[in-house]
């Protein structure tokens, strides 16, 4: 008779979330001591910029990774939440200043400028370039920031609420769901791409680099600001990931993935489960857009773009699916090479007949590297980890009889 | 060239029948041939037509092929009257994708059905607000959106063991 096993500690159980923090201190560390804003200025702040846009996009392949690798459901409009977040962050940082712009050129008039005014002034500044000159009611809470934050979260919420309840509801799963979701990135792209959508049409909302009130704080520092919050959210949304994803709950999220109608005749609410991942993760998505696109400087509605989200699920596939971990190394390598592919600093290949172009050939490169992914590592980068555990752990030989981890195997209940 | 009032090139009446032959055609084969017995068999139940002496692989690898052909031939139709560049596919990508899906996977009446659905109800849109074809695309989405919701399976639904699930 053994005494019950006491549960082992949160990070014993999850050593990826040790390592994860650790990583991301250390680099945090090096960035701000390498930085222009607050160190030996040994890193460029468009660097300091790539950096933090590249952890938002983390923090957007590990949404992607729970929706997907632990739950199964390949949503193809996760980038679309992410770009609307970013939109909601936009208007508010357009909207605050333009209207500082506009009282400076007005405070020179004799009388002090009226409010009816300063709006008109500002709805020409942001919507001249549309033709139009009335501000349109979705910016109705753009002067607030705590209500342009609180949208940041309702708005990807309550669209992925909608349309997840309405798709799940009618058991619209596999390839019929990942098309549906598609059509939805489609639809809100076509929407925002015209001139009355409200939301400037094809340009986009741009400037969002220049916070408003704080025109005489440098960009170094505006960038390291960002750098620091975007490495806070990931680490933070790591935890919170790991821990919902070991627990009991992350079973049925991956029951649901292996086998769904069973999960149902076992009494599950599977379609409440889905809706809640699909919901927590569009919000996750839209949170990492919101810090994504002021480091950008600019959105337009070719983010929303179906292949953006296409996107996602190949660094997550790349990355390996169904481990936080994988997600976040695939989102930040795919993303890191490409940038350092496409920014045109890549030594050009010269064969004698044909010189490749990186600029170019990246895309080919990406897309047959994502083949050969598929076809020959499904377990992606994060199956190398498996490797290495594989030199310390024995292999057992045989896939495992139980659905446990540690279940007996194969060949073992042979002998 | 009909009248004064309407007018259609005679390069979209060639398409149209392009279309149709290869309708017919794909009806033939899939109804009258060995080949589409096959494929049948395989899309309803690979393990058991393979242990009927088929080889799945071999099937797979045929549809694949001819699906592509096929794509290739609309590729040439499209060709006729739109821009043709290296990213023609991608403007259609997600309107193939709805077809099948309006229609029903897995019947070919089924995907006639979803795309002269799609077709026609594009234009319809159009017409009612002609000054923007973005728009009528938006609603469009939305509306099958809300289509799938009724029909889950589309126009024709396959029954039974075929259906998969």
């Amino acid at each position: 008779m053994t005494a019950p096993l006491a549960p082992r500690p949160f990070l014993a159980r999850n050593p990826s979330v040790g390592w994860f923090l650790g990583i991301l201190a250390a680099l945090c560390l090096i960035v701000v001591i390498l930085s222009p804003a607050l160190g030996l200025d040994m890193v460029s702040t468009s660097f300091i910029k790539t950096l933090g846009k590249t952890l938002c996009l983390c923090l957007a392949a590990l949404a992607m990774d729970v929706v997907w690798g632990y739950t199964g459901i390949l949503s193809l409009g996760h980038m679309a939440f992410f770009a609307l977040g970013g939109y909601m962050i936009g208007q508010w940082l357009m909207y605050a200043r333009t209207e500082e712009i506009v009282l400076l050129s007005l405070a020179g008039g004799p009388i002090p400028p009226t409010a009816t005014e300063v709006a008109q002034g500002v709805a020409t500044q942001i919507f001249g370039v549309v033709g139009s000159s009335d501000i349109p009611a979705i910016w109705s809470f753009a002067h607030s920031l705590p209500l342009q934050l609180a949208l940041v979260v309702l708005v990807p919420g309550i669209i992925a609420l909608v349309f997840g309840w309405l798709a799940f509801r009618s058991r619209v799963t596999g390839v019929y769901l990942s098309i549906l979701t598609q059509a939805m990135t489609l639809a809100l792209s076509l929407y925002l791409f015209q001139n009355d959508s409200g939301l400037r049409g094809n340009n986009g909302l741009s400037g969002l680099q220049n916070l408003p009130g704080l025109a005489a704080t440098s960009q170094d520092a505006v960038s390291l600001w960002f750098f620091l919050a975007s490495a806070a959210a990931l680490g933070l949304t790591y935890v919170l990931l790991a821990w919902a994803t070991s627990g009991k709950f992350g079973s049925v999220l991956r029951a649901i993935r292996d086998d769904e109608a069973r999960v149902r005749f076992l009494g599950y609410p599977v379609e409440g489960f889905k809706l809640f991942v699909f919901t927590a993760t569009a919000i996750l998505c839209g949170i990492a857009g919101a810090l994504y696109y002021p480091q950008a400087g600019i959105i337009n509605p070719a983010e929303l773009a179906p292949i953006a989200s296409i996107y996602l699920a190949v660094w997550v596939a790349i990355g390996g699916r169904g481990r936080l971990y994988g997600a976040v190394i695939g989102a930040a390598f795919v993303s890191l090479v490409s940038s350092w592919f496409t920014g045109g600093r890549v030594p050009a290949i010269n064969l004698g007949f044909y010189t490749i172009d990186w600029v170019d050939w990246w895309l080919v490169l990406l897309g047959l590297s994502f083949v050969l992914v598929t076809l020959f590592a499904p377990k992606g980068i994060g199956g190398l980890f498996d490797l290495w555990q594989g030199l310390r752990a024995p292999d057992r030989k045989g896939a495992p009889l139980g659905p446990d981890q540690g279940a007996l195997q194969e060949k073992e209940a042979l002998e | 060239m009909v009248n004064d009032v309407i007018s259609i090139s005679t390069v979209r009446i060639a398409i149209f029948v392009l279309a149709l032959a290869f309708l017919a055609f794909f009806i033939w084969l899939m109804r009258r041939t060995r080949l589409g017995l096959e494929v049948r068999a395989v899309t309803q139940n690979p393990a058991m037509a393979a242990s009927m002496g088929i080889n799945p692989d071999r099937i797979n690898m045929l549809t694949f092929g001819i699906g592509s052909g096929i794509a290739g031939i609309a590729g040439v139709a499209i060709g006729l009257f739109a821009k043709v560049t290296s990213e023609l596919g991608s403007d259609y990508i997600v309107q193939s994708f709805m077809t099948v899906v309006v229609g029903g996977v897995g019947s070919i009446w089924g995907t006639l059905a979803g795309a002269t659905m799609i077709g026609g109800l594009q234009k319809v849109i159009e017409f009612l607000n002609p000054s923007n074809t973005l728009a009528a695309q938006t609603y469009m989405i939305l509306f099958i959106i809300l289509f799938i919701q009724f029909r889950p399976r589309g126009i024709i639904a396959l029954r039974g063991r075929a259906a998969g699930d």
